[in-house]
Parts: structure tokens; C-alpha cells; sequence
């Protein structure tokens, strides 16, 4: 093992080979690169940085380099402090911040805060990816289903019918923009749900929402502020 | 009939009423829905993908409408109500990207039935009955227990052998007239085609027999029910069912070496005859393909069967199921909480609840760009611009370079499938000039991609001459398109 390499928990050896092979390729891109990667690993490096998620059906090739440079992307991720979430069996890759009482871990990625209607959208994504799991088959669904679904979270006093749909349209699109739904080919509308969703809204996510809606509603007649359906981000600390 | 057999043979009519056969029967618009359903998805496609789904029916539309029918929707309009009216199914196959539409074995019998009585009836003929008789003869050797009249029944066969090699020693060989032997040969074109049918049924069974098995795993609390014990002992549940069984044995005597011999001898054999050249070219090629078409089909549910049962075992085995029960009671609970909370809530409030996003955001001090106050004002200047000495025609032909001229290269396609079966990229630039360079060849490759074939396994060198007079080379995917499916290409 070269001396000078990090020493790694696991695949250690593996990054450490695969860096040098790398090196040995290793070209400049651009004037002064000190970079080690090989272009493609260091677009889906980018790739997964940028998120959401890398899709094995929708973006087969970068789904190929993630497979192939898995130890070396790792790596270089632990370096930000992100872990890499690779689901070879729902062909899903993604990061999630690493979480460590020893160390005080810099946030990169920002928690998200979500409306309340775009959490019912949520568990209704999740409830029809459930379903189409036990009948074996992929959850595919129109715009119209998530539209009619929500209407029965309208606050009974709502006035403005028209701005509820607009909220609800507004839902479904922020769906599409965090990767949890994606257009299928030859249709105008019909969406399958990402099965990434069943990585990122576990049974201990949809617990802590349900506890959410508990204090919310305990709450005496207070509309929590916050969110305002655009994207706001805000720290987790 | 007993009066109480009567009523209940009624009230089981009545039921049937109420489901997709009988109601596509009885649509308002149904000879127009059967018409276009055989079209679709009875003919050489038994499934077809949404967009070309969507693309053909939108071409059938048009086309009854020109000849004065009243058909007010849109395609997806009808789809949908296909869909509804348990018509259709629409699946999303694994590793698709596209959904997939399929016809259901009630309304394939539907379009069936109707088709095939507005066809002449087939009368009552002499291979109907000759097949009951060969058929009944044989149920009855082979349910016969008793030796002697077994014995009989042999040597009877075996003197009506020794008979007919005799006449054909003598060269007395009788040969079938033409027209029974037609009338035979349809006969088991007929058959072969309710085979295929059949299959579909079977297929469907598999789907609903796999769907219901995962519910009872749903429901089922508790961890020793017969159900689960079942899969665990490695049973296999579908294959076990009722058209499970009959379909293995199906499969099981089309793959066998000897038997699938035999068959393709007699094909080959009867091709051969002069009195299969006064089949009609369908009829011909239905025969040429029979094992190949009974192959195809066969196979694709002898694969749903397959995947099936292995998804089922590794449904139970991983215990997915449990944790899917839990994750449903789960979301059930959080949709009841969200409901409770509703009226205290505003639909685009905050409900102190994060999710953790899972892309990262850079920004950098150098993302900035100073603002140039001066690139806000409009200038007031105004430059004198010379007259163009272009003319009308010189704009025409710049906006005809400015898009690919897909309708010029379809009617190149189209001439040329005029004079062959099979055209491929080669022919098309061989024949006729690229006008638009590159232009051109990406232009025929997306509309193989629409109408034709594309392999891109086996790429090609194709040679073009452009506009400018230049001879250039490339690599491009090997495309073909096909004299069958002009009809998409014509304008």
C-alpha cells in the first residue's frame, strides 16, 4: 500500500488501486487541474452531488460508473462528509449527510422544509408505491389521481378553491423537481413514483410525520407559519 | 330444461350482462370500438406501447371519421374509457419505460365473436365431424380397461393398415380432393388461432391468480396460515392452478424434440403440396409461422408464469410483505393524522416538518457578477441597416435548411417501399440525394425510431452526398423500414 494514501475502514485497498490505475490515466482537463478522476467519474460525482438521485433506468451509463467507481465516488463523498445510498435492487443512488456525535459535521446538505399539503402528497406517493410493491408491479399514476386525492385535506372554511388547486398543482410539480416522480415516455401525463421514495421516506420518516400532524393539530386554532410552497431551505442545526 | 335449471341459466345471463364482454356487445358505438380494437391489438401486435397505441388510434379515428363516422373524443379519450370499461389493461413492464396496452381476453372475445359473424359461417364440415369421430374413438380405447375389446379395437386398426398399404402397393394412392384439403387446412389455421387465444386467457389467469395471492399475504396477520406454509414448502402455487397445469402440459409437448419434429416435417410437407398454393397469402404465411407464432406466445406466458412465481417466493421469503403490511398501516395512520389536522392547517403552511433534500447546493462568492449599470440603459442610437439583397426564394430555402424536411424523406421512403419490402438507410441515400447533409440522415434514423426498425447493435457505414457536392462517411445505426408499416409513413 502507498504510504502517503489514506487508510480507509473498508475498500480500502480497492480506492487506493483504483486511484492509482486512475492516475496513471490521469490526464488535465483544464489548465492547472489537479484533479484524479477520469472525466465521466468526476460528472457523476457532480451528478450525485447535485442530486436528487441517480436513476439505474433513467441515466444507465452514469448508473454504470457509479457501480464500476463505487469505492473511489465513497471516498471522495466521505471527504465532504456525505455517504453514498446505493440500492442495487431499485437501481437508486443518492447521499445523505453523515451524522456523527464525535465530530461536528459541516451540513451540505439542508433539510427540506416541506407545506403541509405536499407531505399528504408525499404519503399518498408512498401508499401507491407500497401497494404496487405487493402486487409485484411499478406505481404509475396521473396528475389527475394526486389531484383528487388531495382534495380532501381542503380546510373546510377554504374560500379560494382555486388557489388550493393552484397549491395542490404546485405540490406536484415540487414532486417532480426532488425526483420522486418522473415522466413516462409516450404520455402526455402519467408518472411512475420513484422507488427512491421507499430509501428516503422510511417507516421512521412517516412515524415522525404522523407525530407532526398529532402536534399540529393539538395546536388551538394556530396555523403554523413557515414554508411558503416555494423551495426554502433551511439549516438543520 | 327444468324450470328451476331455466331460471338459474337466466339469472346467470343477467350477471354476465354486467361484464366487459357483454357490455362492449352492447356499447352504443360498439361496431366501430370492435373494428378498431381488431385493428389494434388483434392483429399482428397483440401489444402495443402508449405512444404508438395513442399514434394508431388517433390514425384509425381520423380515418372512420373521413368516411363519416361520428366519433366526438379524442384518443385518449377512448383509451381511458376502454380502460374503464375493462376493454384494455395497461401495464407498466418491468424495465419498460413506456406503459403497455394489452387487449383483455373478454373484450378478444367480444371483437371475435363479431368478427367472425360477419364472416361466412362455417357450415357443419366434414373435418369438423372427422375430428369428433378420431377424437371419440380414441377417449374411448384410451378410457377402455377391458383386454378384450382393447385387443379388437387394435387389430381392427391394424386390418384397415394392412388394407391401405396393400391399395398402395398396387399403386392405388388416394389423394384428398383440393377443396377438402383446403377446407382442412383452414380448419387447423382456425385451431392454431384459438390456441393463441387461449393464451391469453391463461395470461390474464397468471396476473389475476398472482395479484390475489399477494392481497391474501396482505390481509393474512398471523405467520402459520396454510397459504404461507404453501409457498414456504416451495409449492408452486401458480404453477399448481388449474391453468398453471393445463398450460405446462401445453408447453411442455410444443418443446419436445420429437413432437415439435413431427410438426415442423408436416408443415413443410403440406407447404409443399400443390393444393397449399390456393391458400390466400395470409393464410400461407399463418401456416409457415404456426410453430414460430405458437412459440412466440407460448413463451411470453410461460415467462409471466415464471416470473411470477419467483417474484411470489421472494415476495414471502424476504419478508417484504410484512414490512409492506406495516408501512400500509403506517401511511394509513399518517393519512387519518394529516385528515385530523386539516382544518388547523393551511395547505401551503409549514407543519414543522423536514425532509432531508438529497442534493447539495454550492454557492460561491465568485457565482457573483457585478452589475454593469450601464448594460441597463437602451441605447438610443439607431444603426442604418443596409438592404438585404436576399430574396424571397433565398429566405424560403434558408427556412427550408433551418428544419430537418421530414415530409420530403418520408416520400422517399415511401417511393422506394413502392418497389421493395425492405428499405434500408444505404438504399435511401444510395437512391436519393442528402439534401440536407447530415440533416437528412438524422431525419430518416428519427423516423426509423418512430416508424421503422433501429438495430443498434449492428452499426453501418453509410456514404452521402451533401449540398455542397462533398462525398462524406459515417457510422450510424443500421435502420430498416418495413413495406407492412407504410401506412404510418404516407402523409
Amino acid at each position: 500500500m502507498n504510504s502517503s494514501s489514506e487508510p480507509l475502514d473498508e475498500g480500502g485497498d480497492a480506492v487506493v488501486q483504483s486511484i492509482q490505475a486512475l492516475q496513471e490515466s490521469q490526464q488535465t482537463r483544464f489548465e492547472g487541474d489537479t484533479g484524479q478522476l477520469t472525466l465521466e467519474t468526476r460528472r457523476v460525482l457532480v451528478q450525485l452531488l447535485a442530486g436528487p438521485v441517480v436513476d439505474g433506468q433513467r441515466h444507465t451509463k452514469s448508473w454504470e460508473v457509479v457501480l464500476r467507481d463505487e469505492a473511489v465516488l465513497r471516498s471522495r463523498l466521505h471527504d465532504l462528509f456525505l455517504d453514498l445510498v446505493l440500492d442495487r435492487d431499485h437501481q437508486v443512488a443518492f447521499l445523505r449527510q453523515v451524522v456523527s456525535d464525535e465530530v461536528d459535521v459541516p451540513i451540505l446538505l439542508r433539510r427540506n422544509t416541506l407545506t403541509f399539503i405536499e407531505t399528504a402528497l408525499l404519503l399518498f406517493l408512498r401508499l401507491r408505491l407500497t401497494e404496487a410493491d405487493s402486487q409485484g408491479e411499478r406505481a404509475v399514476l396521473s396528475p389527475q389521481e394526486m389531484l383528487e386525492h388531495l382534495k380532501v385535506y381542503e380546510r373546510s372554511d377554504n374560500v379560494d378553491q382555486a388557489r388550493f388547486g393552484r397549491q395542490c398543482e404546485a405540490a406536484v410539480e415540487k414532486a417532480k423537481k426532488l425526483g420522486l416522480l418522473r415522466k413516462l415516455a409516450g404520455s402526455n401525463e402519467r408518472m411512475e413514483v420513484s422507488s427512491a421514495l421507499k430509501l428516503l421516506f422510511p417507516a421512521e420518516e412517516i412515524e415522525r410525520l404522523t407525530a407532526a400532524y398529532e402536534a399540529a393539530s393539538k395546536q388551538e386554532g394556530v396555523a403554523l407559519e413557515g414554508g411558503s410552497g416555494d423551495e426554502e431551505l433551511e439549516d438543520d442545526a | 330444461m327444468s324450470g328451476a335449471a331455466l331460471v338459474r341459466v337466466a339469472a346467470t345471463l343477467r350477471n354476465q350482462r354486467e361484464l366487459p364482454t357483454w357490455k362492449l356487445l352492447q356499447a352504443d358505438r360498439a361496431p366501430l370500438i370492435a373494428a378498431l380494437l381488431n385493428n389494434l391489438l388483434l392483429g399482428a401486435d397483440k401489444a402495443l406501447s402508449a405512444s404508438v397505441m395513442e399514434e394508431r388510434l388517433t390514425r384509425d379515428l381520423q380515418a372512420l371519421r373521413a368516411a363519416g363516422n361520428d366519433l366526438p373524443h379524442e384518443a385518449t379519450g377512448y383509451l381511458n374509457e376502454w380502460l374503464n370499461s375493462g376493454w384494455l389493461s395497461r401495464r407498466l413492464p418491468a424495465g419498460a419505460s413506456e406503459e403497455e396496452y394489452t387487449l383483455t381476453s373478454d373484450a378478444a372475445s367480444a371483437v371475435r365473436f363479431l368478427m367472425s359473424s360477419s364472416q361466412p359461417r362455417r357450415s357443419a364440415t366434414e373435418s369438423h365431424l372427422a375430428i369428433v369421430i378420431s377424437q371419440l374413438r380414441s377417449l374411448a380405447d384410451e378410457t377402455d380397461g377391458d383386454r378384450q375389446s382393447r385387443l379388437a379395437s387394435l387389430l381392427e386398426q391394424r386390418a384397415r393398415l394392412d388394407e391401405e398399404i396393400a391399395r398402395v402397393n398396387s399403386g392405388d394412392i388416394q389423394v384428398l380432393p383440393e377443396d377438402r384439403a383446403l377446407e382442412r387446412a383452414r380448419e387447423i389455421l382456425h385451431l392454431a388461432e384459438e390456441l393463441v387465444s387461449d393464451f391469453r386467457v391463461v395470461r390474464e389467469e397468471f396476473y389475476d391468480l398472482n395479484r390475489g395471492l399477494r392481497e391474501q399475504l396482505m390481509d393474512f396477520e398471523g405467520s402459520r396460515g396454510a397459504l404461507l406454509e404453501k409457498v414456504f414448502a416451495g409449492v408452486d402455487l401458480i404453477g399448481e392452478s388449474e391453468a398453471g397445469k393445463t398450460f405446462n402440459a401445453f408447453w411442455r409437448l410444443l418443446n419436445d424434440p420429437e413432437q415439435s419434429a413431427v410438426l415442423h416435417e408436416a408443415i413443410d410437407a403440406v407447404s409443399s403440396r400443390a393444393f397449399s398454393r390456393s391458400l390466400n397469402t395470409t393464410e400461407r404465411r399463418q401456416l409457415r409461422n404456426l410453430t414460430s407464432s405458437l412459440l412466440d406466445e407460448g413463451s411470453e406466458v410461460h415467462e409471466t408464469q415464471q416470473t411470477f412465481a419467483r417474484s411470489l417466493k421472494s415476495f414471502v421469503k424476504s419478508r417484504e410483505f410484512r414490512e409492506n403490511r406495516r408501512l400500509h398501516g403506517l401511511i394509513r395512520n399518517g393519512m387519518r393524522g394529516a385528515l385530523d389536522a386539516k382544518e388547523k392547517l393551511r395547505a401551503n403552511g409549514g407543519i414543522g416538518y423536514t425532509l432531508t433534500f438529497t442534493g447539495a447546493k454550492v454557492s460561491s462568492i465568485a457565482q457573483w457578477g457585478a452589475l454593469d449599470p450601464a448594460s441597463r440603459i437602451a441605447s438610443t442610437d439607431m444603426d442604418l441597416i443596409p438592404e438585404s439583397d436576399l430574396s424571397l426564394e433565398d429566405f424560403a430555402s434558408m427556412v427550408r435548411q433551418s428544419e430537418i424536411d421530414i415530409r420530403g424523406l418520408k416520400h422517399n421512403i415511401v417511393s422506394l417501399l413502392g418497389e421493395r419490402d425492405v428499405v434500408s438507410l444505404n438504399d435511401l441515400l444510395e437512391r436519393y440525394d442528402a439534401e440536407q447533409g447530415l440533416g437528412s440522415v438524422v431525419g430518416y434514423i428519427s423516423l426509423a425510431q418512430q416508424h421503422g426498425q433501429v438495430v443498434d447493435a449492428t452499426p453501418c457505414q453509410i456514404e452521402w452526398t451533401g449540398s455542397d457536392g462533398e462525398r462524406r462517411r459515417a457510422q450510424a445505426p443500421s435502420i430498416f423500414f418495413l413495406r407492412k408499416d407504410i401506412h404510418e409513413l404516407e402523409l
